[in-house]
């Protein structure tokens, strides 16, 4: 045997693994396209006899037939809003603190670590501080949007800090040395330079945490909404559960009526969330980010 | 490029002295208004109804029917309702108590202590407790003195002698020849309820003293007579009778206990269990044959009818014909209505100072104070030309708090968990509590409560949680990591941009979805897939929720993958190609070492991220806590447990309110090393990971 057919006959073996090992990934990248669609294709089929006017615009009820998620969708409204004008913003000032301003300090370097930690923490845990920060120390009244959307924007505010600073650190050193080099000063530059350029991927970023805030559950489970609200909230001070939370209590009714409409409104959730994701990522684009 | 360069390039304009004035005015008008409102906002002009699950549908059903701002109804149990309505008369505490059982002297104590003086009994009602089945269980009859046998935590013991023994028995064949060959199975309310409570003293206690009376007591004492055994054969399972109803569908050789109105709603889905002869329907239980019935309780305090509109009416309207009468919405629901006369409401006699919240208040103006200074603020300094020393200092000084807040907002989580930690810790030994392999967190409300000490070993718990994340990582890995070396490696252009797109919006999709799909989907199929292979599954199983934990944790985890592998230098892999290596020999021996950090990263992420999984595993597990690897019974994580034990009363003073911040603490423990050691590789693989997901 020549050595050189051994080495073909090697070759040949090695592109056979290839083949097989490219078939292995490819199938496993669809598998996981497949196992993805599957919970949407579920709602989508279990959805029928609960889609319709009532269902989209009624309130809350203890019969299936008249049950809507009218007062969720509000009450989900109202509670976006403090993560909005609150969590938000303050979520990138301090990300422009952290990384344009406060950089080398030791007080900042800790701070930062508070936040990544705080960001990874599973969401449930900002429900017991919910509960017992905003309920019992700050006496929010229970099962209101108000206190759905305070603990919500404790919950995005870490996220927000690391969106925020994952943006400004995308923006390349030369637009601020180009700042510095005409005399401004790190607020100025901050101001006039930085922000400009890292404002398209904090806008998608914001719209990616209110998307996770519309879905988030778990902590509101802790501060009393595991209950029933009745009628539409007219303000952030009425009550009103936000629409992961009813469809959850819905899901836990054993009237079939009352399972079709829990995957109503979690239709009605993922396109909400879709949604919102959608226009972050297309503001991002048209913003010019990577 | 040019696009992110045109705003810096814009000339800056002067300052307008009028538009800065109109500006500053504003400012000033925010601020005050932001100091009063929250103030007003959080003032609460609703009605909030607490207690009792068995009232709870009564409740709905009246609230539901009036107009104007919706009440709030809240089912966590009669002891603990009672218990958040006696904290005080403030808008903190709820107005109307529902109660299954009349107010304790003890809970009356507690009320009169907190300043409630003035508390009005409303009897509403009568209600049965029933034992329920899934219609098709074979169990339909049982006498008293069975199901104490079935139920008590000491029996006498069947094989004759002396002593008590711990339960022994399995199945109700056991207890009685005629019984079916069932095991014993019994879901009920948790230690919070006053069903459970009626259930001890109406059912329980008399069968355990009549024992006593011809027993010797060796080994046993009277006081011990209502504790239910913690090994299994007794379920908590929640304030949700509807949860319930579904879980005995899903189960059809278990028992719930529950009031009559569930079983009156669901007529084709639950069969009553007769005690004694005695069958539960609504005449029976008016006329007081049943032996289980007791009566039904509204408690309210007239000091809030001032303060909140429309209290009076919802609290009368529970006693309206069109509620209460012949034909009723309540009766309809399954209430036996009192045969006295309903309730006539007083008009209070001082109303209630309003409330004042200086700590809120204070929170929300410094809020609002930092938010000025880093939006105007920012925007001003952008705009004037010669920007004064002072507004600069001042923005760079709130951007600073802002960061020591957020930086401190740890510390306060922490702290939030710590405190209520260490209060358990001073009556639960640490010993028993994380090496205990029990896991029964039974605990009185109330001194006088009879209830076992109850069993705290967290063990179970976490390995609920631990088996939960290994399936979860088991389906998720794999798939995850040959989709990121597909998409890395393999596809083309057009498939990467579709796929950074398609997992960054997966990503987004909330766990209720997901939660809904093993509810409604994962978990049935699982147990038909089970029991076609010849093994018993329930409905709601660790492997259905471990599975679609799974399915949730893949977005993100290829996500994170795919960031780790693109974050390597391109060189390596082109060089490898370059001399004739295959595709698949460059991932195996050039990307994926090379990236192995960052993917151990994005692998502990996914597991505290399965650690701290809620919903789904709430909708998907069940509840009870095995010690043991059956992935195929349903089980509890340490999260559904949080959920599970809120008891909602605002005084953390008590072993079983403290202990959701317990089991925080424990998850927060172990989550936050392993977040440390993602972080610490993250750094050294020089990924930047997605910040939101």
């Amino acid at each position: 045997m020549s050595p050189l057919r051994r080495s073909s006959e090697l070759t040949a073996g090695r592109h056979r693994r290839d083949a097989v090992m490219r078939r292995v990934v490819s199938v496993g990248a669809w598998l996981l396209v497949l196992l993805l669609a599957l919970p949407l294709l579920d709602l989508l089929r279990r959805a029928g006899p609960g889609l319709g006017w009532t269902t989209l615009v009624a309130a809350d009820s203890m019969s299936a037939a008249d049950a809507g998620m009218g007062g969720a969708l509000r009450a989900s409204a109202l509670a976006l809003l403090p993560v909005l004008l609150v969590a938000i913003p303050l979520g990138l000032a301090v990300a422009v603190f952290l990384e344009e301003i406060g950089r080398r300090g030791r007080g900042p370097m800790l701070v930062d670590h508070s936040i990544r930690h705080l960001a990874m923490l599973p969401p449930v845990i900002f429900g017991l501080l919910g509960f017992g920060g905003l309920v019992v120390m700050l006496g929010l009244p229970v099962g209101t949007p108000m206190l759905a959307g305070a603990v919500l924007g404790l919950a995005m505010l870490p996220r927000v800090v690391l969106a925020g600073q994952h943006a400004l650190r995308a923006v390349p050193a030369e637009v601020r040395e180009a700042g510095f080099a005409m005399g401004a000063s790190p607020l100025r530059v901050v101001a006039g330079h930085v922000l400009p350029c890292a404002a398209p991927a904090m806008l998608g970023a914001s719209f990616s945490v209110l998307a996770r805030a519309l879905g988030e559950a778990a902590p509101l489970l802790l501060v009393g909404f595991a209950a029933f609200a009745a009628g539409r909230p007219g303000g952030p001070g009425e009550p009103g559960l936000p629409l992961p939370v009813q469809v959850f209590r819905w899901a836990a009714s054993p009237d079939p009526l009352f399972a079709a409409k829990a995957a109503a409104a979690a239709l009605v959730l993922v396109l909400g969330v879709a949604a919102l994701g959608l226009a972050g990522w297309v503001l991002e684009r048209r913003g010019g980010a990577s | 490029m040019n696009a992110r360069f045109r705003s810096a390039e814009k000339p800056l304009r002067g300052h307008a002295p009028a538009g800065r004035l109109r500006v500053g005015a504003g400012l000033v008008v925010l601020v005050a208004w932001l100091a009063g409102a929250p103030a007003h906002a959080a003032a609460r002009a609703h009605p909030v109804v607490a207690g009792s699950s068995t009232v709870f549908p009564l409740a709905v059903a009246v609230a539901e029917r009036r107009s104007g701002p919706g009440a709030l109804v809240l089912p966590m149990g009669t002891g603990a309702g009672i218990a958040w309505f006696c904290e005080g008369l403030g808008q903190a505490a709820p107005d109307l108590a529902m109660a299954s059982r009349a107010m304790l002297p003890e809970e009356a104590a507690a009320c009169l202590a907190a300043g409630v003086e003035e508390v009005d009994e409303y009897l509403l009602g009568r209600d049965g407790i029933v034992l329920v089945a899934a219609t098709g269980s074979t169990l339909h009859e049982l006498s008293m003195d069975a199901l104490w046998r079935a139920l008590a935590v000491m029996v006498p013991d069947p094989a004759g002698g002396e002593a008590w023994v711990p339960n022994p028995h399995h199945d109700w064949r056991e207890l009685d020849a005629a019984l079916p060959d069932l095991p014993i199975r019994v879901f009920g309310p948790p230690a919070t309820s006053g069903t459970r409570d009626a259930l001890v003293k109406l059912a329980l206690r008399p069968a355990c003293e009549r024992a006593l009376a011809s027993w010797p007591r060796a080994g046993f004492e009277a006081r011990r007579c209502g504790e239910l055994r913690r090994d299994g054969a007794w379920v908590d399972a929640g304030e949700n009778d509807d949860a319930l109803v579904a879980r005995l569908r899903a189960d059809p050789a278990a028992l719930g206990v529950m009031g009559f109105g569930p079983l009156h709603r669901n007529p084709g889905r639950l069969a009553a269990v007769c005690l004694d002869g005695q069958c539960p329907t609504t005449a029976s239980i008016a006329a007081g044959e049943y032996p289980l019935s007791r009566p039904l309780f509204l408690y309210l305090k007239p000091a809030r009818l001032a303060a909140v509109p429309g209290l009076e009416a919802l609290a009368g309207d529970f006693f309206s014909t069109a509620a209460s009468g012949p034909e009723g919405y309540l009766v309809r629901l399954g209430l036996v209505p009192a045969t006295t006369a309903g309730m006539a409401l007083r008009v209070p006699t001082a109303p209630l100072a309003p409330e004042r919240n200086l700590a809120l208040t204070l929170t929300v103006v410094a809020v609002a104070l930092v938010l000025l200074a880093v939006g105007p603020g920012l925007a001003l300094l952008r705009r004037a030309r010669p920007v004064g020393a002072a507004l600069e200092r001042g923005v760079g000084g709130m951007l600073w708090a802002a960061a020591a807040v957020s930086g401190a907002l740890l510390a306060v989580v922490l702290a939030t968990l710590v405190i209520p930690t260490v209060g358990f810790f001073r009556h639960v030994s640490p010993a028993a509590f994380f090496g205990g392999t029990h896991w029964s967190p039974e605990s009185a409300l109330r001194a006088s409560q009879v209830m076992g000490e109850g069993a705290f070993g967290v063990l179970p718990v976490l390995l609920g949680s631990a088996l939960v994340a290994a399936v979860a990582l088991a389906l998720a890995l794999p798939l995850a990591l040959a989709a990121a070396l597909y998409a890395h490696g393999w596809a083309g252009d057009r498939f990467r941009r579709a796929w950074r797109l398609g997992t960054r919006l997966a990503a987004l999709v909330p766990a209720v979805v997901y939660g809904l799909f093993a509810a409604l989907t994962v978990g049935p199929a699982v147990a038909a897939a089970a029991g076609a292979l010849g093994a018993r599954a329930a409905v709601e199983s660790m492997l259905a929720a471990g599975l679609v934990v799974g399915i949730m944790l893949l977005p993100a985890l290829a996500l994170r993958i795919g960031e780790a592998l693109e974050a390597l230098p391109g060189s390596a892999a082109e060089s490898a190609i370059g001399l004739g290596a295959t595709r698949w020999e460059t991932a195996r021996d050039i990307i994926l070492p090379a990236a192995a950090p960052g993917i151990g990263a994005a692998l502990l992420l996914a597991v505290t991220r399965a650690l701290g999984e809620t919903v789904v595993v709430l909708m998907a597990a069940g509840l009870a806590a095995h010690w043991g690897l059956g992935l195929l019974d349903s089980g509890t994580t340490l999260t559904v447990q949080m959920v599970a034990l809120m008891a909602g009363t605002h005084e953390l003073d008590n072993v079983r309110t403290q202990l959701p911040f317990v089991l925080g603490m424990f998850l927060a423990m172990i989550v936050l090393p392993l977040n440390a050691w993602a972080l610490r590789l993250l750094r050294r693989s020089d990924v930047t990971p997605s910040p939101v997901l």
